[in-house]
């Protein structure tokens, strides 16, 4: 017998339809909100179900109500299962801190050689991007990110959403390190950009529901795992541990962690939207 | 050229799968170029300016996965999304299998294995540490391919394992045998009862081959890293490995391997060694014998020897009759050189080494018989080659050194560089023979043949009257498979040698015949 170990906080209420495997993620989907089955493996995020066995029989159907979740015909009462919350209070972390370790993302975003848009930080990344597709692929990029620089963001993110390899596009996983970082910008300078982040986020939504949910969640400020304990542990003094858990993010997909750190950390590093 | 395009619909697969299979694609034969991404317009606009679009991708969404290809013929074409479809197909069937997902930690890999009791990290030198720290507070034994450890950290982990009652082989341990697993780069010998410890990756590998090849077996080969037996490290781990064969009931004989430790070094081992009463053979590479004679191991003068003494003490059998066979087989090689220089033009000998300790094996074996070789790693720092890449006189390289291997595979993996060297070194007249060392086992070239045939062939060619010699050090149940290694190479027309010994003597023999 399987248990449910935790669930996301964001989850909606509604009956989801089996979507699509992976190896350690299974998607739900309901009126383009998706919830994912994941294991031990994956990061916690707002709307995931993290589960103790991923070999069983999987059923078509995944019901949540307000207080029960229901795999097929097993009922899990909510208030025994573990709640992941998914949000931080920026306020509460040393911000000064913050900032002072944000180099640490710079000097150690290499770490994997993946074709992701870190680039835009090291631009001897560059050098991996060697087919027409990628010559073609750092150029529009590279001029969406000057557009974003030169204040016009939302040209600059028309040019820079979809773009790229992926499931979700790198692109996509860069706008939504962007969003990530504009929440950090309005708290560290006491600015309101909602009005800013609906518009990026409206700008780079599409009918590609893996990106979609993502973008709605960075938009809202509600952290995947990793990228939580990376945020926490950069308003702390302990380098070796902001370096780990920048690796797990790092890490994530196959680019995904670095297109998304890449846009926090120069959303952070530029003052996007002051 | 052609440009073509297809749409995969109502599929998904994650962005790792179809990032491996875009690289796979790309090596295709008569692939020129393409790419594999999600459909949104941003792509579609992307792909045009590359001049990879084609009319089909029109209709595509957001979320369709498009091919584009840009091919020398439709043959390539249907080839390769052949290939990809196969790979798609592959994964789901993956997927569908009950498949054990790979942890992403070694807190995750021992949920799924809590019984594991050896790591084996291979990850850049500067994050090893961390994760041997890891290991060691969960209990397991490390092994760390890994190089670029500080030797702060080597030292800290060393004392953190001894402490624990645990090992540390490494850093830049690249070969070790725990309980029959060959780890790395490693042979398939018998099981038995000697034991190996060894400062030295490609040492353990030929006296644990040998060893094998002479019917005998190894209980356990313990590799420690070459920086161990330094004075700073202090032979922590060599020291801790050769307690822990004493040990092991399975253990009867015990085998050092290593290049001469530091004094200081040496002093511990030799106190070591005198508690131990099972036999201890020893081979300091370079050192004076009389050395592990006073510390009260039997001393061998090279690798084979060590294993061919090793391997008879483990069989109830005197080494001395061995030994003597040996040396009439050396003094065969005179004759057998004799005879060869008759063929033979040229008077130098070029010795391309892909096994740094069998590089100084040859070397110590050329300076008895004829004298110092030039090297990029020398035994004398006078005869040090002032162009790595250009041969002086008599030249052994070691091609497994930095100079070589900086941004490409180790030359025990990747051949390509030794076949230009031998095709080069043949072409020069001077050159009379041309020394190679194949290493087998995991870890290295599964297809020797494929690399070195044409380019003995093209050696052969340009000059028909150079002799090539080489060892084979692995055994016939290595991947490769020794004995078909050895049977193809003879037909290329080289001189096949059982041991790097036995191949480097023929070779000094030769040149001290033709000089």
């Amino acid at each position: 017998m399987f248990k449910i170990i935790a669930y996301g906080d964001s989850i909606i209420t509604g009956q989801y339809t089996k979507h699509s495997e992976f190896t350690h993620v299974i998607n739900y989907e309901s009126n383009g909100l998706l919830i994912s089955l994941i294991d031990s493996t994956v990061p916690q995020m707002p709307n995931s179900l993290f589960i103790s066995d991923f070999n069983i029989d999987l059923p078509a159907h995944i019901n949540f109500s307000d207080n029960s979740i229901f795999i097929g015909n097993t009922e899990f009462l909510k208030e025994s299962i573990l709640k992941y919350d998914s949000s931080i209070d920026l306020m509460k972390l040393d911000l000064e801190t913050f900032v002072k370790n944000l180099n640490i993302i710079s000097e150690n975003i290499n770490l994997f050689n993946t074709k992701s848009y870190a680039f835009l930080i090291d631009n001897s990344l560059s050098l991996y991007f060697d087919s027409a597709f990628e010559k073609a692929l750092i150029k529009t990029v590279k001029e969406g990110y000057d557009d974003i620089l030169n204040k016009n963001i939302e040209a600059g993110c028309k040019k820079i959403k979809g773009t790229g390899y992926g499931l979700t596009p790198s692109g996509d996983d860069f706008i939504a390190g962007l969003l990530f970082g504009l929440h950090f910008n309005e708290k560290y300078y006491g600015k309101n950009l909602l009005f800013l982040k609906n518009k990026i986020f409206e700008t780079a939504k599409s009918k590609n529901l893996y990106s979609s949910n993502f973008l709605h969640f960075a938009k809202e400020g509600l952290y995947f795992e990793y990228l939580k304990n990376l945020i926490i542990n950069l308003s702390l003094h302990d380098e070796s541990k902001i370096i780990e858990s920048l690796k797990k993010v790092l890490s994530y997909g196959e680019s995904s962690g670095s297109d998304l750190i890449t846009g926090f950390y120069l959303c952070i590093k530029n003052k996007i939207g002051l | 050229m052609i440009t073509k395009g297809f749409i995969k619909k109502g599929q998904y697969f994650d962005s790792v799968t179809l990032m491996i299979i875009s690289k796979d694609i790309k090596k295709l034969e008569g692939i020129i170029d393409s790419s594999i991404v999600m459909g949104t317009n941003e792509n579609k606009s992307i792909l045009k300016q590359a001049g990879l679009y084609c009319s089909d991708f029109d209709n595509s969404s957001d979320a369709e996965i498009l091919i584009a290809f840009q091919a020398e013929s439709e043959t390539a074409i249907e080839k390769a999304l052949l290939e990809i479809d196969n790979q798609l197909i592959n994964i789901r069937k993956q997927k569908n299998d009950n498949i054990v997902r790979k942890p992403k930690s070694i807190e995750n890999a021992k949920q799924q294995m809590p019984d594991a009791n050896l790591v084996l990290i291979s990850v850049a030198g500067k994050y090893a540490t961390n994760e041997a720290v890891k290991a060691l507070d969960n209990g397991i034994n490390v092994m760390m391919f890994s190089d670029n450890v500080s030797i702060e950290d080597e030292i800290s982990l060393k004392l953190k394992a001894r402490e624990k009652g645990l090992l540390v082989m490494g850093p830049d341990c690249g070969t070790a045998i725990i309980n029959g697993v060959p780890l790395a780069f490693a042979n398939v010998v018998n099981s038995g009862n000697i034991g190996i410890v060894a400062a030295s990756g490609t040492g353990l590998q030929e006296v644990s081959s040998i060893i094998s090849n002479l019917g005998a077996g190894i209980s356990q080969a313990i590799g420690t890293g070459g920086r161990d037996v330094k004075k700073d490290v202090g032979g922590i781990m060599f020291i801790e490995a050769l307690k822990a064969l004493n040990n092991d009931a399975e253990t009867k004989v015990i085998v050092l391997i290593s290049k001469p430790p530091h004094e200081s070094v040496l002093q511990k081992i030799s106190e070591e060694i005198k508690k131990i009463k099972k036999p201890v053979v020893g081979i300091f590479i370079g050192a004076n014998p009389e050395i592990l004679k006073n510390a009260g191991a039997i001393p061998a003068s090279n690798l084979e020897e060590a294993a061919i003494i090793a391997s008879s003490i483990s069989k109830g059998e005197s080494y001395d009759k061995s030994l003597n066979d040996i040396k009439l087989r050396n003094a065969k090689l005179l004759e057998e050189a004799k005879e060869i220089i008759k063929t033979c033009k040229g008077k130098y000998l070029r010795g391309l080494f892909s096994g740094g300790t069998l590089c100084d094996e040859t070397q110590l074996i050329m300076k008895d018989l004829v004298g110092f070789t030039y090297s990029n790693t020398p035994l004398n720092e006078k005869f040090k080659l002032t162009n790595v890449w250009v041969s002086q006189e008599n030249t052994i390289i070691d091609l497994g050194d930095d100079e070589f291997t900086a941004g490409k595979p180790h030359p025990m993996i990747d051949f390509s560089l030794r076949c230009k060297k031998i095709i080069e070194e043949a072409k020069n007249p001077d050159v009379a023979v041309i020394l190679l060392d194949i290493v087998l086992g995991f870890g290295s070239n599964l297809s020797p043949l494929e690399d070195l045939i044409p380019a003995l062939n093209e050696a052969k060619k340009s000059n028909p009257s150079i002799c090539i010699i080489s060892s084979i050090t692995g055994t016939d149940n290595d991947p490769q498979n020794r004995a078909s290694i050895k049977t193809e190479l003879e037909k290329a027309g080289v001189i096949v040698k059982s041991s790097n010994v036995e191949a480097s003597i023929l070779a000094s023999n030769i040149i001290k015949l033709r000089n």
